[in-house]
């Protein structure tokens, strides 16, 4: 006792300065997944004493907004690319450039040098770089690692990405079809989304479209939401309909398209997505997810997702990897169907020979030629553009048996009476 | 002087001191020092030119400032270099906003450009073909590449060729520099750089002379051919 005591008595009262408190900035442009991932990166920096601030920027959406107000990021700022340059607005509308605003900053994070080098076609960096690659790894722990932080450190549950939703757009989806708020606060059927667009068409899953008839065969009490031709469509028994705020115009800053998608998200008891960003906008909310993977491994993707239920072909050739638009073997099969002087002058363009030279050859003027190979080309990929094996492999009904996995144990068993109510 | 950062104010002129007096007047506040490289051929305007510059120096008429410009720029005495042509001029409330940019540690700044073209009491906005046409105006001279000064900024000779910035700090701001011009006065000069730039600059000049007139209707048209005679053989070439 007496020990503890001069112990108390020699603690001394430590003040922390804000100018003591270390400054970091991630910076990330890329797609909503590649964005959103980096949350436990910055969770982990706060956890570590960092006032963290994140610039992101992506083509997708006004991605930043899904950061604004999480407690572990002091500022979510908004990357726009002007004139090539990486900019960010300030107060008084000027652009300026993130290697400016780099110094203000103890420790810089800037993922655009790191780990995303997934062109499409193949992984061009080559060699021991491509073990930088999320294709190759959890592409949360290789934001982690390249942070410099040991991800084998990093509790799963830290691993999880994060987001915020502007109270208004929960507002609004409360008060639709598939919010609580119409059911008078305690709904009464499953919402079931379905988003199988991906960023690459190899990863999207094609028929979508046949899905939610497919689904109401089997529960005709719930509703589906389905993302189509970029808007969200509400689909039940008593027909369908369009799920969008009244006040929402396309060209709108008042309603961000992203954040809509992000409430209506946020309402669903499954979701069933294609791997892209919403599978993470998904995960960060905690709705149960069955995720549609072709090439690339669900490990990859979702190691730490405790909600997923990844659906993963087992044809021969998978994991490919491939991000592109095509499958590498349609590919190949579409080269092969081409005459002997169409793959000639391919090869000639791809070795970089000399117009003139090829002309001589092909015994033709440079007009002619460019015109076979643009033909050439057209033709190889119209001839690749044919269902993927493994997104072939993949069926309804392996889609309706994750979906019992989800549903069934908590069905809940509604009556067409209570359903009219909610509609 | 702004934010202790010195300001060298660097001009290719031409026989035009009663422009270039606005301009340098516009910015007088913030600079401490202006360098002018003068193409006049005109003697009392080199004289006026001489006594407002604290560096001097007459070259011969090129009929294009671009030959002109790294020149110049590597005249500035002092850490940053804004650069102004002698018809453009920066407004009180505009020049203001400088004291903004200089928070940051920026390398580069580019402009936006409102410019107006006026002819017999019409006056035509450039907007619809230029957008707000930025235009990089204010740079460090030198910046530390790998351990090296170098310039910040590499202007070529030719017209209508963005320069090679050598650093990615860069501020786009939202300062407005207006650029007020006759239409006398443009097809003039464009007449006059003809004879001095390549055959794809000539033809963007061209296009650009056609829009303008286009916009400022047939009367005007017939009014500038009576006093420009030649404007209608440089067209047609």
């Amino acid at each position: 006792m007496d020990e503890l005591i001069n112990v108390s008595d020699n603690l001394k009262l430590v003040t922390i300065k804000s100018s003591d408190i270390k400054k970091a900035l991630i910076l990330r442009v890329g797609g909503v997944g590649d964005c959103l991932i980096l949350t436990p990166v910055a969770r982990t920096l706060y956890n570590q004493g960092y006032k963290v601030d994140y610039m992101s920027g992506s083509p997708t959406g006004n991605v930043h907004k899904l950061f604004d107000g999480l407690p572990f990021i002091n500022q979510s700022l908004r990357i726009e690319r002007v004139n090539g340059i990486d900019c960010v607005k300030d107060k008084n509308e000027h652009y300026i450039s993130v290697e400016i605003l780099k110094e203000n900053y103890d420790e810089v994070f800037d993922y655009k040098y790191s780990v995303e080098d997934n062109r499409s076609g193949v992984n061009k960096t080559g060699g021991w770089r491509n073990t930088l690659n999320s294709n190759y790894m959890n592409w949360i722990d290789l934001s982690l690692a390249w942070a410099n932080i040991d991800y084998t450190k990093v509790s799963d549950e830290n691993k999880k990405p994060e987001i915020v939703i502007e109270p208004k757009y929960l507002e609004w989806i409360l008060t639709t079809s598939i919010g609580d708020k119409k059911a008078g606060g305690a709904r009464i059927c499953n919402i079931i989304g379905i988003q199988l667009q991906a960023s690459t068409l190899i990863r999207s899953w094609y028929k979508a479209g046949d899905l939610p008839k497919i689904i109401h065969e089997k529960y005709p009490n719930d509703l589906v939401v389905i993302f189509m031709n970029g808007i969200w469509k509400v689909l039940s028994k008593y027909g369908e309909g369009r799920l969008v705020p009244d006040e929402f115009k396309p060209d709108d800053t008042e309603f961000d398209p992203l954040l809509i998608s992000a409430a209506i998200i946020s309402q669903m008891d499954c979701f069933i997505t294609a791997d892209s960003g919403m599978s993470h906008v998904a995960a960060a909310l905690d709705i149960p997810t069955i995720g549609i993977y072709t090439t690339v491994p669900a490990w990859t993707r979702e190691k730490y997702y405790s909600h997923s239920f990844p659906l993963e072909t087992n044809v021969y050739c998978h994991p490919c990897f491939t991000l592109d638009a095509f499958c590498p073997i349609e590919k190949e099969n579409a080269l092969k169907q081409l005459t002997e002087r169409e793959k000639q002058i391919i090869d000639c363009h791809d070795k970089g020979m000399n117009i003139v030279e090829v002309c001589r050859k092909f015994n033709s003027i440079p007009g002619a030629i460019q015109a076979e190979l643009n033909a050439a080309r057209q033709r190889v990929q119209a001839l690749s553009a044919v269902e993927a094996a493994c997104v072939k492999s993949i069926t309804s009904d392996m889609i309706l048996e994750k979906l019992d996995m989800i549903l069934l144990p908590n069905k809940i068993n509604s009556t067409s009476t209570e359903l009219m109510e909610v509609l | 002087m702004i934010n202790d950062k010195s300001i060298s104010l660097c001009m290719v002129v031409s026989n035009d001191y009663h422009l270039a007096i606005n301009a340098i007047n516009s910015v007088k506040s913030i600079i401490d020092e202006v360098v002018i490289v003068d193409q006049s051929t005109d003697i009392e305007n080199q004289k006026q030119f001489k006594e407002i510059a604290d560096l001097y120096i007459h070259t011969t008429s090129k009929g294009n400032a671009d030959f002109d410009r790294q020149y110049c720029y590597m005249l500035a005495g002092r850490e940053y270099i804004l650069a102004m042509d002698s018809d453009e001029i920066v407004l009180p409330e505009e020049l203001e906003k400088f004291k903004q940019i200089f928070e940051y540690q920026f390398e580069l700044t580019w402009f936006l450009f409102r410019n107006l073209i006026r002819s017999n009491g019409i006056c035509v906005d450039l907007k619809k073909f230029l957008q707000d046409d930025p235009h990089p105006r204010l740079w460090r001279k030198f910046v530390n590449v790998g351990g090296q000064l170098v310039p910040t900024v590499v202007w070529t000779q030719e017209a209508h060729q963005f320069p090679r910035f050598n650093t990615q700090k860069q501020i786009y701001s939202n300062i407005w520099f207006d650029h007020n011009r006759e239409l006398v006065d443009v097809i003039n000069t464009h007449l006059r750089r003809g004879k001095n730039i390549s055959p794809e600059a000539l033809q963007t000049e061209k296009n650009f002379i056609r829009s303008v007139l286009n916009e400022f209707g047939v009367e005007v048209k017939k009014d500038i051919v009576i006093k420009i005679p030649e404007l209608q053989r440089y067209l047609r070439n």
